[in-house]
Formats: structure tokens, sequence, C-alpha cells
């Protein structure tokens, strides 16, 4: 326990920071500047300038805080979608087998690839790609929570509960939801990770967010013209996606450590 | 054991393969020259796809009757000399060359070109409109086409030599058989080309293999006409949609050429040691339109407002950067060829705001918004558009500019109400009444009665020299009628090995004559 | 036991390639607007967009076209590119070639990677060794692949000239000149699964190595080596075998992008270049061949695993 707290602290504190990271600078990302364009590094620009003489180190700020809150509201959509189905699936016997084989398909489907084909049917939009991550990474949540359910279904207050006569809705909501909500977190922390990843591949590959909207991925897909001169350009935003995803995954292990003897004492 | 054998035989081809690369690259340098092409096109009908690339590939494989040479006047390809007029211009008679090889070993006759021209007005967009005009075509001898004309029409000389949506001559056989479609596999791409092509692979290469019984015209080579010869064994043209990878690939030497390179690599090329650079000037023109249907823009004078406060120079500066990759000067075409002309220039590049305010005044113009309606999609376009807003507003307009996305932009600007005017880019074409803003019902709708008189007399004369006049004319109501002021050209940028020679710097360059070498 | 086990298995198989199959279905028809107008684009005539829906059955009611694309599922066949102008089956095999290539050379690399870093790290555990090895899981599964990619070509091909940037070779490449080209992809490619590899191993040799058994061994005085080759690492495998399943399933997935920055012309690029061309057919075969694969991968993984531990024959899960 003592050595996974820091990780989750450090994890949590440098996300915290990325989101507010806007804040740190006060140049504005959209600014063109064309004198000043594909500038190195510098202590005006630390990040450098882009090929229209933005600033570099504002752009990785708003974008990384951008790709945040996609993976945020992908994250939502999935543990919502996911839980529902996950409970459904856990505590409704009749609904088991339909339900299990969905998943089953859905998980078939690799994750990227749904993504694209989702995003080639919907259109090219921010509100499409929540949806088709979300999509995406519903059954990833809804497999865990269906285990841990028909777990939870077996302990002895389940039972207790359902022969002091209380509703079935009730006691999915009131007993067995609070005590997967630990291991849904760490779920759902994971699902962030990718999401943040398969988020950046879809803006990159061009079938994600549109391209005008300044996303890391998207960043670095226009970038890629200037590796040559500018490997700044590239190394940056790359770096950004890189230690979002490092950091939840440091949370998402630290907890998933943390709880491993709680869930140890369960079994 | 079996295992360690596996490790030190893949160590050792490895190794090989490192030492071996130079080694091969000569053996095989001089035979096959590869070239980095930005798409892949759904098919490679030289009739009905425009894409520059089809014409780009295909302009090897297959020949036109004319053709232009390097100062963009029309020369005989297949054809024995130039046509020969009659009737007031309108019997047409094409004598052709003899002994003429296809790729399947037949001698092309009148039959196959006639054929061909059927073809044409029925698949080419530039064929449909000329079979407006076409009466009748047929072959009045083994090697003499006649097409009748409902009337005089100059412009078909032209549509013969450009080759987009090309009338590319094909033996007779596939060309009947293939009036329902584009061409569809190899076999069905049979012309008289220095290459034929001989295969081809979705998403990875095209080939073409010299063609050895090719049969060369006897002029002298300039620009695209006169002796072509295939000087490599074999064309590679590669799809590299990413411009970045196609830049790499040259500069690493994988590839020996790339077409469409970001201009703003020239230096990046230069600086390299396998790669040179090769600047094609006028790729293309940079033009403001302007609506003449409704709104403000309608009354002549506030246009020439806006003629008389644009500032081209710094409008094409910031769309292309670089001056080395743009020209301003007002007239369509470059000095040197036929229809560069001075006519109506004094209008052109006048960064007078005072003088608009006037013309404005004078036009009762009482700050009516003035729309751009464009798109970030292409960003010379919308920087363009950024700096030319700017512009009309010293000159006491009221400019607005409309976002949208480049496919929005090019539908609603089919609806007069929603603008004043739009930017936007025009591949260079030789022929004038080819380009898109002669057309009345292109969006814009330039349709003055000078204009339709100017345009008539230019299309309707056969002679050179009454032609070029009647240009002159043409150009100059064009700068006072304002409807759409050209801005600009902008020029294009390729990329080649340094071993490559040959290479001409044109739009749609041709790989005929080209050749690698030490 | 075996064989009822086996045909509930199938049974179960069969009922997931169907809602899959379904699955894709819905994605086709979700289309916003006319799939024919879409695919043709904003040139095409009324005539030509009338004529690609009766091609693509699109004029018939829903539950028809459903019956038939199932039909055709049953056939083998998965309707024809618009733009390739060929069955996508037929699409699909020519460049899988490419994709499996790429997807084996990649597997080994992540097991040459995975393995050997799993092993050390599960046997020193909390030395330097394990913090290093476990360091670079958690980086390895954080960098973006294209970026990855990105920074490869950028360093190892365009610079230096060590690797070709892009493709695999002309028509008449050696197969020696094709592997150089696929250097780069492959160990893209082999990153993540390698790091998931590396976990698990590492996890299964903790496991095993605190087990009473393997104590004994050592109290016997067996040398630690033999004692992890032998007992540990054998019982390792089996967990093993389905990450290892799970293994090439995933990259067939990631090729999409893989091949995407290499242009490599295999099945990921297809889907990709279906997507830019509107060749809605091409993302459907893909997507329904991938799964399938994956579903079918997955009931071989199964019978493996039963195979490999008698406690689990007839016990299907």
């Amino acid at each position: 326990m003592s050595r996974v707290k820091p990780f989750v602290a450090i994890g949590l504190l440098v996300l915290a920071v990325l989101f507010v990271s806007p804040w740190m600078t006060s140049v504005d990302p959209l600014k063109l500047s064309v004198m000043d364009r594909l500038k190195p590094p510098s202590a005006l620009h630390p990040f450098g300038t882009d090929d229209f003489g933005r600033d570099v180190f504002a752009r990785v700020a708003h974008g990384a805080r951008l790709s945040l809150i996609i993976g945020f509201l992908v994250t939502a959509v999935a543990t919502l979608l996911g839980t529902a189905i996950g409970l459904a699936a856990g505590f409704f016997r009749r609904a088991d087998p339909f339900l299990a084989r969905l998943l089953d398909a859905m998980m078939a489907f690799p994750d990227i690839l749904l993504a694209v084909a989702l995003m080639a049917a919907f259109g090219q939009n921010l509100g499409n790609v929540v949806i088709a991550l979300g999509l995406v990474y519903a059954p990833r949540v809804a497999r865990v929570v269906r285990a841990s359910t028909l777990a939870q279904r077996g302990m002895l207050f389940v039972e207790a509960a359902e022969s002091m006569g209380a509703g079935r809705l009730r006691i999915l909501l009131l007993h067995v939801l609070p005590n997967i909500l630990p291991v849904l977190f760490v779920q759902a922390t994971f699902v962030f990770a990718y999401a943040l990843l398969t988020e950046s591949a879809l803006s990159f590959l061009g079938v994600g967010v549109p391209p005008e909207v300044p996303t890391l991925g998207n960043m670095i897909a226009a970038a890629q013209l200037y590796f040559d001169d500018a490997a700044w350009l590239i190394l940056f935003p790359g770096a950004a996606i890189a230690l979002a995803v490092l950091c939840l995954q440091m949370v998402g292990d630290g907890l998933r450590d943390a709880l491993d003897p709680i869930l140890r004492g369960a079994e | 054991m079996r295992r360690r054998d596996l490790t030190a035989l893949g160590a050792a081809s490895f190794l090989a393969l490192g030492k071996g690369r130079e080694a091969v690259a000569q053996a095989t340098g001089a035979r096959l020259l590869t070239i980095a092409v930005p798409i892949d096109p759904q098919n490679l009908d030289p009739s009905t796809n425009t894409a520059n690339v089809v014409a780009i590939i295909n302009q090897n494989v297959f020949e036109p009757l004319y053709t232009y040479d390097g100062e963009w006047r029309v020369q005989p390809m297949l054809a024995a000399g130039m046509p020969v007029y009659a009737d007031g211009g309108k019997l047409m008679t094409i004598p052709l060359r003899s002994g003429v090889r296809f790729h399947n070993g037949a001698t092309m006759t009148a039959d196959d070109v006639v054929a061909s021209l059927e073809r044409w007005q029925k698949l080419s967009i530039r064929g449909r409109l000329a079979a407006q005009t076409i009466e009748s075509v047929t072959a009045t001898g083994p090697l003499e086409v006649q097409i009748k004309l409902k009337a005089p029409f100059a412009t078909l000389l032209h549509m013969f030599a450009f080759f987009n949506a090309a009338m590319a001559v094909m033996p007779a056989s596939i060309a009947r058989e293939t009036t329902g479609g584009p061409l569809g596999n190899v076999e069905q791409f049979v012309g008289t080309g220095p290459f034929r092509l001989t295969e081809r692979r979705p998403d990875q290469y095209v080939r073409l293999q010299k063609f050895d019984e090719y049969t060369p015209s006897s002029l002298p080579f300039s620009g695209y006409a006169g002796r072509r010869e295939a000087m490599v064994q074999e064309l590679r043209f590669i799809p590299v949609p990413n411009a970045g990878t196609r830049l790499q690939s040259i500069l690493s030497g994988q590839y020996d050429v790339a077409d469409n390179v970001p201009t703003e690599f020239v230096s990046r090329i230069r600086r390299s040691q396998n790669a040179e650079a090769l600047v094609v000037k006028w790729s293309g023109w940079i033009q403001m339109v302007m609506n003449t249907r409704q709104g403000p823009t309608q009354n002549v004078l506030v246009r020439r407002a806006v003629q008389a406060a644009l500032d081209p120079t710094a409008i094409m500066t910031a769309g292309f950067g670089n001056p080395e990759f743009f020209g301003i000067g007002g007239s369509l075409y470059p000095e040197g060829a036929p229809l560069h002309s001075t006519a109506g220039i004094e209008l052109y590049n006048q960064r007078n705001p005072a003088k608009a305010r006037q013309l404005l005044a004078e036009a009762g113009y009482s700050g009516q918004p003035f729309r751009f309606i464009t798109s970030q999609q292409y960003d010379f376009v919308y920087k363009s558009v950024l700096v030319a807003a700017d512009n009309l507003r010293a000159a006491g307009m009221t400019v607005e500019v409309v976002l949208m996305d480049w496919a929005s932009v090019l539908q609603r600007r089919n609806n007069p109400e929603i603008w004043e005017a739009y930017f936007t880019f025009h591949n260079f074409v030789p022929e004038p009444s080819l380009i898109t803003f002669m057309n009345p019902s292109f969006p814009g709708w330039w349709d003055t009665p000078q204009k339709r008189e100017a345009l008539a007399a230019f299309t309707g004369t056969l002679v050179e020299a009454e032609r070029v006049a009647a240009w002159h004319k043409l150009q100059q109501v064009m700068m006072e009628d304002a409807q759409t002021i050209t801005v600009g050209s902008y020029y294009g940028l390729m990329a080649h090995n340094r071993s490559v020679r040959g290479l001409q710097p044109f739009l749609q360059t041709p790989y005929f004559n080209v050749s690698k070498g030490r | 036991m075996f064989a009822y086990g086996l045909l509930r298995k199938l049974g179960s198989v069969v009922a997931v390639m169907f809602i899959v199959a379904t699955t894709v279905f819905v994605i086709s028809r979700v289309i916003p607007g006319d799939p024919a107008g879409v695919m043709l684009g904003a040139a095409a005539t009324p005539e030509e967009i009338a004529r690609l829906r009766v091609e693509l059955g699109l004029d018939r009611p829903l539950p028809v076209q459903y019956v038939e694309f199932m039909g055709q599922l049953l056939r083998l066949d998965l309707g024809q590119s618009i733009f390739l102008g060929q069955p996508v089956l037929e699409a699909i095999i020519e460049r899988s070639g490419l994709t499996f290539a790429l997807c084996a050379f990649a597997t080994t690399l992540s097991v040459l990677i995975g393995l050997p870093l799993g092993i050390v790290a599960g046997v020193w555990r909390g030395s330097w060794v394990d913090r290093a090895a476990s360091g670079f899981a958690l980086l390895g599964a954080s960098l973006p692949s294209f970026w990855i990619a990105l920074v490869l070509i950028r360093y190892l091909a365009a610079e230096t000239g060590w690797f070709p940037v892009s493709g695999w070779g002309g028509p008449d490449a050696t197969m020696p000149e094709r592997l150089h080209h696929l250097i780069l992809p492959a160990i893209v490619l082999a990153l993540p699964p390698g790091v998931l590899l590396l976990r698990t191993t590492r996890a299964g040799m903790m496991d095993v190595l605190s087990q009473d058994y393997v104590r004994t061994a050592r109290a016997k005085g067996l040398a630690p080596w033999t004692v992890v080759m032998k007992h540990a690492l054998r019982n390792t495998m089996l967990p093993l075998v389905t990450v290892i399943g799970l293994t090439v399933a995933m990259l067939v997935g990631r090729t999409v992008v893989t091949e995407t920055v290499f242009g490599l012309p295999g099945i990921g690029n297809m889907v990709i270049a279906g997507v830019q061309r509107r060749d809605y057919p091409v993302i459907q075969g893909v997507l329904m061949v991938i799964s399938g694969f994956y579903v079918l991968l997955n009931l071989f993984v199964d019978i493996l695993y039963t195979r490999l531990d008698p406690r689990l024959r007839g016990r299907f899960a």
C-alpha cells in the first residue's frame, strides 16, 4: 500500500497539471505569426513554433486539455453503458446468455478497426468520436462489471436482501453497485488511457476529429511534413499524449494493487 | 543447432542487403524510373478521368492528334500536319501520320481515330462539350479524317492538344467496345505512346514498360511535342498519399521522382545530397470571383472598387510564402506564350484604397455587408481571403468572412443570395475558353454583352493573328468588368534524384526523354 | 466429454459470429442519408446513384437486405468493392499475405521481447532489472504507436537510410528485401503486445515461484535456473498461450495504423483507404474477416488450452 500511493498521487497530480496547463500560458494558440514560423524551442516559445508561427507550447497545452476532455467523455459514455449492460447480464439470468454473446461479439472487433468503421458510418465530428469510442469501450467495461456482479450475487447479504423481499432493481443499485464501484473505477481509468491513445490514432489517420480541431493527434498529423526540419512539432505533442496515458496507467495500476487485497479477501 | 543456423542466415542476408543496395541500384537503376505520385486513381481511363495523375501516367501511353510545344503552341503529334479548314472554318481535315504502331502491333488508320473521337465525344467532359458543335466525323481516306462543324470552333484544336479528359487515340475495336464506361483491365490500354501499360496493382503501383516498336514523330522535341523516346525500360508510378513520406522517399533515395511536393520543402530538398528541386511554373491561378446576380457586387463600380483596393503581392505572399512559388502580373499567360497580353493591365495591382472609396461613393455603396464564403481546408485560399478582406476594409467596406468546409463552398456558391465573393484556384489551362469563369453558368455568372461579344470573336476565328487580337480584347473586357480577378499564378514543386536527367518543369510532366544515370 | 464441450463451444462461436455479422450490417446501414450518394460523391448524377442503389440492393426493404446480407456471408461473398472494382474477398486475400507476414514477424518479436524480460523480472522481483523492465512496460504501453513509427522513420530511415521510408519493395523484390522493409513496422507493431506478454510472464513467474513445490525443488538443491526453466516456465506457459493468441488478434487490428504510416499495401491500409474513398463494402468486409479470424483464434486457443492442461479436459468453460 505504501508503495502504491505515491504513484497514484503523482499520476493524478500530473494529469491535473496537464488539464490546467492552458492557464499557464497567456499565448493564444490560434494566433498566426507567419514571420515566426518553424522557430526552434527558445525562451519565448519553449516548445518552438509551428508552420503558421503559432506557439507550440500553447497548442500542446490546449490540445492536451481537449484530448483529456474527449477521453473523459468517452470514459463516461463507455462506463455508463457498460455498467448498465454488465449489471443486467450479471443479475438477470435470462438476459445473460444473449448479453454475454453480444459482449463476446463486440470484443471480437479490434478497437481501432471498430472505431474507424463507426466513424466512417457516422461521419467525422467531435460528438461522433465520443459516441464511437464509447461504443467501442463499453463492452470492455461491461465484461468486468458482469463478472463482479456474478460474484456479488452469491454473497450472503444479497441473498438476505432478496429473502427480505427487496426489489431486484433496489438490490442492484443499493447493494451490488456500491460493491463493484472500486473495480469499475480501476477499469474506467484504463478505458480512459486507451481512449486517449485510440482518439489520437483516429485523428492522426484522418478519420477522427475534423482536422481543424486542435487535438494532439491532429497536431501530429499536420506536423508530419515538417518532421525533418522541426522535430519539436511532433516530439512535444506525442510526449504529451504519452505522459497523460502513462499517468492514467500509473493511477490504474496503483488503484488495482491497492484493491487487490480487498478483492482477494472477497474471493 | 538449427536455430543458430537460421539466425546466422538471417544476419548474413541482412548484412548482404545493406552492402548490396548500391550495387543493385547501379545494375537496375538505368532501367527503372520510380515516381511517387500523390493519389491512386480509381480508374486510369485517359478520357473519363480528369485527375492530374491519370494524365501524367497516360501521356506516356496514349498520344493525342495535336499537342503543345515548349511555348504552348499547338503542334501535330499523331496528325501529319496542322488541320486544313474549308467552308468558312466549318470543315476541318486532319492528315494522319503513316505507319504508326499501336501497342498491340496494329497500324493506326483513320478508322481508329474516328472511333476514338466518337468515344471521346461520349465519355469525356471536354468531348461532350465539343460534341455540341461537332456535326459529324468521317474517315475520308486511310490516313485522313474530316470533322464537320456547326460553326467555326477554334477551341477544338486545343481540346485535342490539352491532355486532360484527353482525346487519346486507341484502336477502333477497343474504342467501340468501351463506350459504356472507363477502360478497365490492362489489355484495354492500347495506345501508340513510347511506353505501354503492363500492370496495375491498386494501392501498390502502375507499371509502364518501354514499347520497342514505338514510331516517333520526325519533328524536333519541344515541350510535349516532337520526337518522343523511352530512355528507361520501365516507369513505375507508386501512390504515396502522405506528402511527408513522399518527400522523405526522395530525400532517402528510395524513389527517383516525387510529384506534387509542398513548396515549403524547397530548401530542404536543395540541402539534400540525393535530391534536386524542380519548380513547375504556371501550375494554376488564384482567382477572386464576385457575384453578378445579387447584392452590391451586381454594380460594376463596386467590383472596380474591389479591384482598386486589392494588393495582389500581399495576398499571394500570405497564401504562398516564398516568392519563388507565385507570380503576379495580370496577364493570364506567361511572357513568351502567344496569349501573353498587357491589355487592361493598369487596372490590376492598383493598391489604391482612396480610388476604391471614390468608386464606392459613386456606386452609392453604404456599408452593405460584403461576404466572402471560404474554408480553412485549403490553407492558401483561407489566407488569401484574410488579406483581401483586410484590403477591402481599408477601403471602407463592411466585410464578413463566412467559414465552412470546402465542399460546402462549392455547393453554396450556387446560391447567389448568401455571398458576394469567394476565392478559388484553377489549374493552368493553355486555352482560355476552357477556364471555368468564361462559362456564364459558373457561379459568379459573368455574362455581360461585351463579354459575350469578345468571347464569340475569340472562339470563332481560326486565324492565329485574329485570335491573338481577339484575346487582347477579351482580356480588356475581363479587366473592365472585374467580375473575376485573377490575383496571381501559383507554381508547383517536384523533387527528383540527382541522377535523373531531362525532366521538364511542366504541368503534367511527361516521362519520355527522361533518363537516369550518372 | 471433449466432443460435447467442443460442440457447445462451436454453438457459441456460431452465435457470436451471427451477432458480429448483424452488427456489421447495422453499422453499414447507419450511414446518414443515402449510402449510394455518399459513396459516389457530389459529382454523381441521379441515374448513377439509382444504379448503384440497385447494385447494392439498397432499394429493397431492410429485412430483405438483412436476409440477403446473411445469405451472401454464408456463401463467403463479401460484396464488390466500388473503388477497386473487384470482389472484396479477393482484394482481402490479395493483401493478406503482407499483413500476415507483418503480424507473424511482429508476434515473433513480441515474444522475443516479452518472454525473456518477463522471466528475468519475475525471477529477480524488486531488483533493478525488474524495475527497468516494469518501467519499459509502462512506457511502452503509453506511447502512441503512430508516434513511435514517425520517430523511427525520421531517425532510422530518412536520416540514416538504414531502412526504407515506406512500402515493401517493388513487384520483383526479393524475400530479404521485403523483410528489410518490414523491420520497422514490425517493431512498432510488436511493442504493445510485447509489453502485455512481459507483464503476464512476470506475474506468472512470481505466482509459480511462490508455490510450495517450487520451494521444495529449491530446497532439494536444484539450481535456481533449472527450477525456473523446468518448473516455473512450464507452468507459466498455460496463460501465455492465451496471451499470445490475444496478441495475434490485437496485432491484426493495429495494422490499420502501422500499415498506413509505413505505406504498406495490406489489409489495414485498405481499411483507411476504404474510408477515404467511401468504399463501404471494403470496410464491412475487412471488419467481418478480422473479427471472424479473432473468434476462430479464440476457439483454437481454448482447445489448445484444454489440451495443454489435462485438468481442464472436457471442462470447456
